[in-house]
């Protein structure tokens, strides 16, 4: 079980290297995900969490250091690896419906499999009675279900998440999360969440990455350990909660 | 919009149509001049040969002509013809080299001065070149056609294709999405908007600029009819084809806009829920 899923080793990364708006976003950070974890990153507004997180995805390459999944170095996007953004209506495709949104990144498989799989990550997010519809005819929270969805659908082996409920109201955050916890505790997949909302990262995480402000560094990596099944009453009115709660708060506004 | 709203809107057109065309009938009427003749002679002329200088009229009166007469066999079919022709290679153009250039931010800084150079020479000064190196046929004018219209197309596409959202294109990247089908699956439909939009223009352009076309060089069409009747002082077949070509431009319009509701519906749809 515990062994490494995502390895970040000494990654630092300048934006415009050498140019006048020459930008320092991430000093030195390293940490591991084990396979089966919640790791979540968690630091202040623009301390390079999307630029960690897209080097991670491979969507960029670093300045310094190097990410490997698997015991890979990654190169480009790897395989098994699927991602759900922050801004929800700015991923789904409008001129899309529901299902075929999901469908989108799983034109290599044939139509029966496809279909298949987006009804089960449908039904997983609990949107099976919506896939007719546009992404625009939805609330925010079941736009970000659907993108949840799509990101399933593709039987990822890590899923990372950059701010994935930044952008909703708190009732439906809470639902979001748990409905998080359920598919981690279904399938166990590598989960990597970024976020800037401490509550969020202990209640979600086996291990919260404390961030400093940009340029950025591993504050602490502190080892969340409480148990699962969670729940927003009981977990988060537990002793250990706020223990973990006061740390993390107390790291990030030093 | 409800039923009894469409009745509505269709009872004020008609009236408002009705009292237009009175007007027109009472004033030309009243007038007496020549290059005017009233509504009543020029109708007429859509459905009946007047013998003498008359053109082939558009229109026949027997249902075993379907309605249609000669004029529409030999003038409107062609002229329609080449503006489709030269419609269609503008958007074939402009959709696949804007699509080009939209992709490529390189391509368009050197492309771009080229563009509006070439974008500035008024089409219609072109047509006697088109017609020394295309010669007297179709061609030159299908050429004219596409060449004037192309612009709104290429620039709206590459315009809509370079503003393709930024997270979209990672979400594709996330998901290796072969480029093949990102071009077809996002960048096409992402930029569909701007794409129809351009077209929309161009449809109306390349009516007129069907027109120009067979002012030289042309032997049938609704173009080489107007300056023959002009030539010959045949006013009221000269007024029924004005009669027809608004009519066309009308039924291009519906057409255009029954297309638009049918590939847009998401966006109209979507642009009233949030911006996108």
């Amino acid at each position: 079980m515990n062994s490494t899923a995502l390895s970040v080793d000494s990654v630092g990364h300048v934006y415009g290297q050498g140019t006048a708006e020459q930008f320092h976003a991430i000093g030195e950070v390293s940490f591991e995900v084990d396979r089966g974890e919640v790791v979540c990153i968690v630091g202040p507004s623009g301390c390079g969490k999307s630029t960690l997180m897209r080097i991670m995805a491979g969507l960029m390459r670093p300045s310094n250091g190097m990410v490997s999944l698997d015991g890979h170095p990654i190169e480009g996007v790897p395989a098994d690896l699927a991602m759900v953004f922050q801004d929800y209506s700015r991923s789904l495709f409008p001129w899309l419906r529901v299902r075929p949104n999901v469908e989108y990144p799983l034109r290599h498989l044939a139509k029966a499999e496809r279909a298949q799989r987006a009804t089960d990550a449908l039904a997983d997010v609990g949107l099976s009675a919506h896939d007719r519809k546009y992404p625009w005819e939805l609330s925010g929270g079941m736009q970000q279900r659907v993108a949840l969805a799509r990101a399933l659908a593709v039987q990822p082996r890590i899923l990372l998440m950059d701010e994935p409920f930044a952008s909703v109201d708190a009732q439906t955050r809470s639902d979001l999360e748990d409905l998080v916890l359920e598919i981690h505790a279904e399938t166990g997949i590598t989960i990597v969440l970024v976020t800037h909302d401490i509550d969020e990262s202990v209640y979600l995480a086996d291990k919260v990455i404390a961030l400093s402000a940009q340029p950025s560094t591993v504050l602490e990596t502190i080892e969340v350990d409480l148990p699962r099944p969670r729940n927003q009453l009981d977990t988060k009115e537990s002793s250990n909660f706020l223990h973990y709660r006061h740390h993390a708060y107390e790291l990030l506004h030093r | 919009m409800s039923m009894s709203g469409r009745l509505w809107r269709a009872v004020t057109a008609l009236g408002s149509l009705t009292v237009v065309v009175i007007g027109w009938q009472l004033l030309t009427a009243w007038s007496e001049s020549y290059f005017f003749p009233p509504p009543s002679e020029v109708f007429p002329h859509l459905w009946s040969g007047n013998g003498g200088i008359a053109e082939p009229p558009y229109l026949s009166p027997s249902p075993s002509d379907l309605f249609l007469g000669a004029g529409f066999y030999e003038d409107l079919v062609p002229s329609m013809w080449r503006m489709l022709r030269g419609y269609a290679m503008a958007a074939a153009v402009g959709i696949g080299v804007g699509t080009a250039l939209g992709l490529s931010r390189a391509a368009r800084q050197y492309t771009d001065w080229i563009i509006n150079f070439v974008r500035a020479i008024p089409p219609p000064a072109l047509l006697g070149v088109w017609i020394v190196v295309f010669g007297l046929g179709d061609g030159p004018k299908i050429y004219l056609i596409a060449f004037a219209v192309v612009w709104p197309i290429l620039l709206n596409t590459i315009d809509g294709v370079a503003s393709v959202d930024e997270q979209r294109k990672q979400v594709a990247a996330v998901f290796k999405i072969p480029f093949r089908r990102q071009l077809t699956g996002l960048y096409l439909p992402s930029a569909s908007p701007k794409i129809i939009s351009g077209m929309r223009i161009s449809l109306g352009f390349a009516l007129i600029m069907m027109i120009i076309s067979e002012f030289a060089g042309a032997t049938n069409g609704l173009g080489f009819r107007l300056k023959e009747d002009l030539s010959f002082f045949n006013f009221p077949d000269l007024w029924a084809t004005m009669i027809l070509l608004s009519a066309i431009g009308l039924l291009l319009n519906g057409l255009m806009f029954w297309a638009e509701a049918r590939i847009l519906g998401w966006h109209r749809k979507a642009s009233e829920v949030s911006n996108l």
